[in-house]
Formats: structure tokens, C-alpha cells, sequence
């Protein structure tokens, strides 16, 4: 089996956002970058995946220069080679064009799975994996909490809402992206580390995709105005000390004559 | 010329979702500043519900698209009849909600019409004929203001539980569009759906949640804030910490990398409030934090904070709630 995961470095969780003076963009200068924490579930599955039914696994991003550290951490945890469409300002794109990008060079391979995270954690889009799918002609499953790799067919759990999850067949290829809870990504050993470091990696330049030199602009759907930071949140009542019962009281007092709920 | 705006329906149980209601409600006070053509799609297997509710809402008609295929949710029987649809309606723009449903066709159906769409809007305002929507980017931490530049139809994305519902009473009429779904055989299908044994909302439309964090302690230990949760039909979040501890399930995460929730009490029981979960939940109108540590971070954003032992205060909680309630 031949699998390919998309993967996206993203700012720490932890890590605060500050905007641009003119409001007009995010600061990441400086910010420690992480592989989006969903994609790490993706990079665990194609692992998993191929030590099931044997095959190559591939990594592919679109990212500036350094992007390539996020790379190096899932070749480290096992993934065999890496595709690098290598675009500075990566952060500027939007969804559409960057998926537009992967399509290109994933079509020039036939993969027999895809899988993605099921968002990124610093825009939150949530849109690449249909984009892809789409752009390649391939069917797509979101929100995947478990899955069984069959012959030539699949079967997929999504969760829906609520605790509903559906159960899908899937034939052929497709695109995946897993949610939490569907496995538990390994760390990278010291020996991965090492032998991540001498993996092949494939540079690609946009233009090198036949993507014309204003391709940013030309493929864009969505675009951004402006930035601002949300109102700080400020602390309400605070009650120390109360006995248990007291305390109850003033929760339900709280309950009934500020939130009304009951 | 009226701008003419489609809003995508979803039923549950039979009847029109709240997440409907919030999208027509929001689409209606557009008016304000453009003229809007209002109507609605209902996709299924079966007749849709009394579209009498619609029209409260100030939708003027609706397309009804029926099908036994259409049943089981399915991006590609679904993406032919929507593309069909806007192919021959053109609408200006496209609204619904931000659930599991549209947040993963509508993607679909906008790549293959060369459009975008914008995902998890919490506010939607015109700028002269342009519609820019504001979303919450880096788990909340900045609001970013965008719109769909694409030629075409646009297609937006509202976070449910942000936009209140309101009425506008007129009358919905209902308009056949026969689905032409022949030749269509999709390599992916739903073969079984597993019905959620929980009656209650999901954490994203819950307009109340109850969570606990790492001091409950046990998995047992979260039947303690279950039967409050039953009293206020809430479901039970919890934070990373729980759910990696194996106490609660992944899909009752709250925080950036679970749901991002926004109801309008939600109340934290042992939950120190890391940056991670705060920015799943600090949106919501009041939180009310039970913490033995006085010091915790929640308690900078609780609008009532109790320092105490959430195992002595739930279950006193729970009791009086009960007489009220119950």
C-alpha cells in the first residue's frame, strides 16, 4: 500500500498570538512551531496502517523553509520519505490554494490512502481534507475515530454529534482525516531521530507544479480583511471558605437570577 | 436587484434544528442592509418536517429535494443534488451551520462550483455588498475578518449557539426539485448509523454543559456530575486532562484540541483552566468554576468562581437544583 500523509506546522498550543502593529497580520516570529497535534494521529495511522498491510508511507507539506523540522518529526516516528512544496509565505494562502498545491503533486502519485488531521490547530479551517479529496477525485471520511484497512475496502468510524457515530464502507483510495481517540501516536526514538535526519526529501517549488508565478492571488477564494484580539474576559465573584451548602446556595442563586437557566 | 440567499436546512428528530433557526434569524437581519431573496433547502428520504417553523423564521420558500438514497448522509449524492440546485437557483450566497453535516460537505460542493466558503463564523455584517464574516482563529486567542472573494456563489459557515434565534413571521412555501442522482454510484457510503445512547444536545449546541477535570479522579467518579447534567439536560464535557487520563471519551473534550463550545452556562468542577481549555469555553456567557485550588486560572475568567471540594459542593449542588427542577 502506498500512503501519504498531509501534514501542517502550527504554532504551540501554549504559545501567545500577538498581531502585527497595523492589525493587518499574526506575528509568528519567535513562536516554537509543532506538528498540528491531529496530525501527529495521522502520521500514527499510516504507520500503523503499513505495518498491517506492508508498503511506503510519504509525508507532504506546504510550508516555508523551516517547515521541514515538521517533516523530520514524522519521518523521525517512522514514516519513510518526504514531499516539501516549499512556500514562504504558506501562512498567506488560503485553503483552497494550498490544497490546490498538494493535489497537484499527490496526483502525480497514485496513493491508495490519504490520510490528513482533522483540522489544523492555528486557523481551524477544517476544509482540506474535502478540498483535496475533491481536486483529486477521491472520496473522504471526517471526523475518523477508528478504522479497519481491508481488501480494496474500508472500514471507517466517524463521530457525528452527540455520541452518534456512522460506520462507512469505503472502496478504493480515499481521503481520511482522523480525529483524537483513534490511536496513540508514538514518540519519536532517538534512533528515528537519526535515520530521520539521512531520509530522502523531495523540494518542490510551486512553479515546478505549473503553478503560474501569481498563482497566489489567481487561486485564492478566501481572503482575510483584518486582525483583532478578542476583549479580555474579566473574573466575576469569587466565594473562599463557604461550607459546601453555602456555597450550593449561592451556585443555584447564581443558576437562577444571572444565567436563568432555571 | 435582490441578493439571493440559500440557507441550508438540517433536521433531527424530525424537526427543524435550533442550528437552522439561528443561520434563517441570522439571514434575516441581513436585510437590514441589502435586499435579500430568503429561501431554504431540505434534503432527505422522506418529506421534510411542517416548514411552517421556516417561515416563522422569515424564509419564504423552500426547496425540497427527496430521494431514498438521501437517507444516510453521502458527500457525493449530496454534492450532485446541491450543485444542481445552485447551478440552476444561483444563489449570491450560501448559509449554514458549522456542524458535523455541512462542515464537511459544504467544502466539497464549493471546490467543485470554483467558490470558498468560510468556516465557524461568529458574526456575519455587510460591508457595502460584501459579506465579511469574523472568526475566532488560534483557538480564540485573535478574531480574524474575512470573506469569500471567489466569482459566484459564497458560501459561510456560522458556529451554532452564536446567533440568536429570532422571528420574523411569513409564510414558507414548499418547491419540488427533483434530484437527479442516475448513474451515481459513490465508493463511500454510511452502512450502519450508531445512535448516541444520550438524549442530550451535543456539546456544541448545548446551551448548558457541565465539565469536570483531572480532580474527579476516576471515570466512576464523573457519575457525580451526571445526575446534575440530567436535571439540566446538559452534556458532560470534560478537559484534556480527563480524557487523556482515559476518564471521559475524546468527543467530550472541551478545549483546542476538542470542541470549542458556547453555551450560555457552562460549569467547570475540577478544572484548573490550562490555556488549551480555556480556549474552548471562554466564550460562553457564564461559567461558574468549582476549584479547591485558589489559585487556578479559571477563576480569572469564572463570572462565579467557588474555591472548595467539588465531591462536597456537587453533590449539595445537585440536591438543591433537584428541588427546583426536579
Amino acid at each position: 500500500m502506498k500512503i501519504a500523509v498531509c501534514i501542517k506546522q502550527v504554532p504551540d498550543t501554549e504559545a501567545v498570538i500577538k498581531l502585527a502593529p497595523d492589525q493587518k497580520s499574526i506575528v509568528l516570529d519567535g513562536l516554537k512551531l509543532i506538528l498540528n497535534p491531529y496530525d501527529e494521529f495521522a502520521v500514527e495511522q499510516a504507520l500503523r496502517t503499513k505495518e498491517a498491510k506492508g508498503g511506503e508511507t510519504v509525508v507532504i507539506t506546504v510550508g516555508p523553509t523551516k517547515a521541514i523540522d515538521a517533516l523530520r518529526t514524522a519521518m523521525a516516528m517512522g514514516i519513510d520519505r518526504a514531499i516539501h512544496i516549499v512556500e514562504e509565505a504558506a501562512q498567506e494562502l488560503d485553503v483552497a490554494t494550498s490544497a490546490a498545491l498538494a493535489a497537484k503533486k499527490l496526483a502525480g502519485e497514485h496513493f491508495d490512502l490519504i490520510f490528513t488531521g482533522v483540522r489544523a490547530v492555528d486557523d481551524d479551517v477544517a476544509q482540506f481534507t474535502q478540498i483535496l479529496a475533491e481536486l483529486l477525485a477521491l472520496p473522504h471520511v471526517t471526523q475518523v475515530s477508528a478504522m479497519e484497512v481491508g481488501e480494496g475496502v474500508a472500514t471507517v468510524t466517524r463521530d457525528v454529534e452527540g455520541g452518534t457515530k456512522e460506520v462507512w464502507k469505503v472502496n478504493g483510495p480515499f481521503v481520511c482525516a482522523v480525529t483524537k481517540g483513534i490511536n496513540e501516536p508514538r514518540y519519536a526514538s532517538l534512533p528515528g531521530i537519526m535515520k530521520a535526519k539521512k531520509k530522502p526529501v523531495d523540494t518542490v517549488a510551486p512553479s515546478a507544479l505549473g503553478f503560474a508565478a501569481d498563482y497566489r492571488s489567481t487561486e485564492r477564494r478566501v481572503s482575510p480583511c483584518s486582525y483583532a484580539t478578542p476583549p479580555e474576559r474579566k473574573a466575576g465573584t469569587k466565594i473562599d471558605g463557604a461550607d459546601p451548602s453555602t456555597a450550593a446556595d449561592k451556585i443555584v442563586e447564581f443558576m437562577q437570577r444571572e444565567a436563568r437557566i432555571i | 436587484m435582490a441578493k439571493k440567499v440559500l440557507v441550508l436546512t438540517e433536521v433531527k428528530n424530525n424537526a427543524f434544528k435550533k442550528s437552522t433557526l439561528e443561520v434563517l434569524s441570522k439571514a434575516c437581519e441581513l436585510r437590514s442592509g441589502n435586499e435579500l431573496e430568503l429561501s431554504a433547502l431540505y434534503l432527505g428520504a422522506t418529506n421534510p418536517p411542517d416548514l411552517s417553523v421556516l417561515g416563522k423564521h422569515g424564509c419564504g420558500k423552500c426547496f425540497i429535494a427527496v430521494d431514498p438514497s438521501l437517507g444516510n448522509y453521502n458527500p457525493e449524492l449530496y454534492t450532485k443534488v446541491l450543485t444542481d440546485l445552485l447551478s440552476t437557483y444561483q444563489p449570491d450566497l450560501v448559509l449554514a451551520s458549522f456542524g458535523a453535516l455541512y462542515k464537511d460537505l459544504v467544502p466539497k460542493v464549493a471546490t467543485r462550483l470554483h467558490s470558498g466558503a468560510v468556516s465557524d463564523c461568529v458574526d456575519l455584517q455587510w460591508d457595502g455588498a460584501d459579506l465579511i464574516a469574523t472568526r475566532p482563529i488560534y483557538a480564540g486567542k485573535i478574531l480574524q475578518r474575512v470573506k469569500v472573494t471567489a466569482n459566484g456563489t459564497k458560501f459561510y459557515l456560522a458556529r451554532p449557539n452564536v446567533f440568536p434565534v429570532a422571528e420574523h413571521a411569513t409564510t414558507c412555501e414548499p418547491v419540488t426539485f427533483a434530484p437527479n442522482l442516475q448513474g451515481l454510484e459513490p465508493k463511500a457510503i454510511v452502512a450502519e448509523v450508531r445512535r448516541g445512547t444520550s438524549q442530550v444536545p451535543d456539546l456544541t449546541e448545548a446551551p448548558i454543559i457541565v465539565s469536570g477535570g483531572r480532580a474527579l479522579k476516576s471515570a466512576e467518579n464523573f457519575s457525580i456530575l451526571e445526575g446534575l447534567a440530567a436535571l439540566l439536560n446538559a452534556p458532560v464535557g470534560a478537559s484534556r486532562a480527563a480524557c487523556d487520563a482515559g476518564y471521559r471519551e475524546h468527543i467530550w473534550q472541551v478545549g483546542q484540541t476538542g470542541k470549542v463550545v458556547n453555551p450560555v452556562f457552562y460549569l467547570a468542577a475540577g478544572i484548573s483552566g490550562a490555556i488549551q481549555h480555556l480556549a474552548g469555553m471562554k466564550t460562553s456567557k457564564y461559567i461558574v468554576a468549582i476549584n479547591t485550588d485558589p489559585e487556578a486560572p479559571i477563576f480569572k475568567i469564572a463570572s462565579l468562581g467557588v474555591v472548595g471540594d467539588l465531591f462536597k459542593i456537587l453533590p449539595e449542588l445537585t440536591k438543591k437544583v433537584r428541588a427546583i427542577v426536579g
